[in-house]
């Protein structure tokens, strides 16, 4: 007996210490094949859409209209599937507010919207000035309102102050979309102290660091999209639906936005993630990717069946639909903020976690 | 049930081991009073004495935050982290549960609160999340904890509020960030968050002052306090800016005065990580206790020079409070460590501790 403990024992000390995953390998990329393209098409769709809106406002038609909208939806999917990235640039200048000024409690940000429309403010409908004001009137839900709100049918026919500002919010937009770009790709940026993680650097002092953020990143939006754009939209039960709540309702964009920001949580697991698990954890990113699947299937099912977001989140079956969505999410995120950082080695502390 | 004797035998052993003659006095004299998460993942109030053995165990639905310690030292209000509406009152002297109460309908609160001078009064900073503006709810301690009003904390999202020695003013700390239970925990407000310093009279609710940061620290929210020996308030924040800005973390305060922000090296803040849970002020009032989980420091301040004189690396440390000789702090891994010396148990303490003996 005691010559078994001993042998135990030593097999415990022999057996070489697990090498550390390859966090420097993820971070690299997810950098170069998440996070740099992610934006590249993001600054392009924003082009486009500032493109879209200045022909608008030279010669108003109906099919100008409708290619200014398609393309606010192109903008709105690619900004969507980088929406998770809520640090580094995005922190910057309150980039990220100024592009998604979202949610916007009581209608705040709408209401000073629609003061500018109604005002006709000479400082809204000039991209320099506009830059200037309130975060909520230069993003995409100010743009929103502009091409699907109440009035926007009259850009049809030519509404110029109307156009003006929503060009003014397309160029802003694209200003910060490339504000963004640039701050992941410039040498020295953001991007720099991720790879360049370790002793001496300010912001990480290791890879894992780095990971811990981009697994928070992925936590952080599951939790959005389902606490708060969904959960917080479609209530308890049908009657106590409050639809608005979500964003890009008036667009019709709700679960098209939702099925990208889902997108953008996918192609971060399987481009950096999912593979620093060790082989007898591998099983977390095939949970994950169930979930999600689960998730998507249900979602693109009501998609295909059409209708409007408010009578769907407020509607009896639309209503279960998006009630069972949350249980996948809820899945997805237990396994990526509590499996992935035990499996990794990277677990939080209980107050670093989420202090107050 | 058949008990195993060798069990009961370890069992005896280790409880033994923890406690300190538990059966010299009728009860051990409470020190601390602080909420943790359990092994099993719920979540407690509990008192502790002076050498952190465990006195009492109070279960919790759901996580707890500060503790207001009446002055006489014989009833502790432990309140629920936002947005949580329940409050708790423990008999300190012995050890028990003595009533429970919420936060009304429309109201949160935020997690600490402080009795008036004659322990008459409890005072809870609270959310009024559909104004998004910071309250300070009255409640009546004779009448149950009865909320009998409730004045302006002069900001939005209120944090730690303390009274003034003279009895009359409270200083609270209004974080700045807006938030909403529809939207949980979610930070509303980033792009415009204001944070400040209020003074308000408990008698007459006047805001007698509101002290701000210059504007480039704006997303600096101010959260935790505590005042110094020599009156002045001393400060800890969170920064809400980009992770790479180099900003100042501890602040003080003289009701009266401005903001000043304290100078210390870079690296010493970059330590804190942006983020600073829990202030402390030592027995004597001449240090400052600052903690960062994030970071995993504690920094020790001394009043008088302004200057740092100790940084301890603890991970996950953030409750901090003062012992007989410097400071107590607890940590997320259940260490309680204090001159004397540490003691850890299987749980993880929550984000502050509060001594008894001094509010």
């Amino acid at each position: 007996m005691r010559l078994l403990l001993a042998f135990a024992f030593a097999a415990v000390v022999v057996l070489p210490a697990r090498a550390e995953p390859d966090f420097a390998g993820a971070v690299e990329r997810i950098i170069n094949d998440v996070i740099e393209p992610g934006y590249k098409t993001f600054v392009s769709a924003a082009e486009d859409q500032s493109t879209a809106m200045q022909a608008l406002c030279d010669a108003p038609s109906a099919a100008a209209l409708e290619t200014a909208r398609d393309r606010f939806e192109a903008v709105v999917l690619a900004w969507s599937a980088v929406e998770l990235i809520r640090f580094g640039p995005a922190r910057e200048d309150n980039r990220f507010e100024k592009l998604f000024y979202w949610p916007d409690r009581k209608g705040r940000g709408l209401k000073q919207v629609q003061a500018i429309l109604a005002t006709q403010d000479e400082t809204a409908d000039v991209a320099e000035t506009l830059s200037g004001k309130s975060v909520a009137v230069q993003g995409l839900p100010a743009l929103e309102f502009v091409l699907h709100g109440t009035g926007a049918e009259d850009l049809a026919a030519g509404a110029p102050y109307r156009c003006a500002y929503g060009e003014a919010i397309s160029s802003v937009i694209a200003a910060n979309a490339e504000a963004l770009r640039r701050g992941w790709s410039d040498d020295g940026g953001f991007a720099r102290s991720m790879r360049d993680a370790g002793g001496g650097n300010a912001l990480y002092q290791s890879h894992g660091e780095v990971v811990q953020d981009f697994l928070r990143a992925a936590t952080e939006q599951l939790q959005v999209v389902r606490d708060l754009k969904i959960g917080s939209s479609i209530g308890e039960a049908p009657e106590k639906a409050k639809p608005k709540r979500a964003p890009y309702w008036r667009s019709e964009l709700t679960l098209a936005a939702i099925m990208a920001n889902l997108r953008g949580v996918e192609a971060m697991m399987l481009a950096g993630l999912d593979d620093l698990l060790p082989a007898e954890h591998a099983r977390y990113a095939g949970a994950v990717a169930f979930e999600l699947k689960q998730a998507k299937n249900t979602l693109d099912a009501l998609m295909r069946n059409g209708g409007a977001w408010l009578d769907l989140a407020a509607g009896t079956e639309g209503h279960q639909k998006l009630s069972y969505v949350m249980i996948p999410l809820a899945g997805a995120t237990r396994v990526i903020a509590e499996n992935y950082p035990t499996a990794l080695g990277l677990t939080l502390g209980f107050n670093s976690l989420d202090g107050d | 049930m058949a008990i195993d004797r060798r069990a009961l035998l370890l069992g005896l052993g280790a409880s033994g081991a923890l406690a300190v003659t538990p059966f010299a006095r009728a009860k051990t004299q409470a020190a601390f009073v602080a909420c943790c998460k359990n092994g099993d993942g719920s979540f407690a109030a509990v008192i502790l004495d002076a050498d952190a053995n465990l006195l009492f165990t109070e279960a919790l639905d759901a996580r707890g935050h500060d503790a207001a310690i009446r002055p006489d030292g014989e009833a502790a209000v432990v309140f629920a982290r936002r947005p949580g509406r329940f409050a708790l009152v423990l008999d300190l002297p012995n050890h028990r549960r003595v009533a429970a109460f919420s936060a009304p309908d429309d109201r949160h609160f935020c997690g600490h609160g402080f009795f008036s001078g004659d322990g008459r009064l409890l005072f809870a900073t609270e959310n009024d999340f559909e104004q998004a503006r910071g309250v300070l709810g009255v409640y009546d301690v004779a009448a149950g904890y009865r909320r009998i009003g409730e004045l302006d904390s002069g900001g939005v999202g209120p944090h730690e509020a303390l009274l003034l020695r003279d009895g009359h003013m409270a200083i609270i700390a209004n974080g700045g960030i807006a938030t909403h239970p529809d939207y949980p925990r979610q930070k509303l407000n980033l792009a415009n968050m204001a944070p400040s310093i209020a003074v308000v009279d408990i008698v007459t609710g006047e805001v007698a002052e509101i002290a701000t940061l210059p504007p480039e620290l704006h997303q600096l929210s101010i959260r935790h306090m505590a005042a110094a020996g020599d009156g002045t308030i001393w400060f800890g924040g969170q920064y809400e800016g980009p992770a790479q800005d180099a900003v100042p973390l501890v602040g003080r305060y003289r009701p009266g005065g401005a903001i000043t922000l304290i100078d210390a090296p870079p690296a010493l803040y970059r330590s804190m990580r942006h983020y600073i849970g829990s202030v402390a002020v030592s027995r004597d009032g001449a240090r400052i206790a600052t903690t960062s989980p994030r970071g995993g420091r504690a920094i020790i301040w001394d009043a008088a020079t302004r200057t740092p004189i100790e940084s301890r690396a603890i991970a996950d440390v953030c409750g901090a409070a003062p012992a007989a000789n410097g400071f107590v702090l607890s940590d997320g891994q259940g260490g309680v460590r204090q001159p004397g010396g540490e003691r850890m148990h299987p749980l993880a303490w929550d984000n502050h501790l509060t001594a008894i003996a001094m509010r």
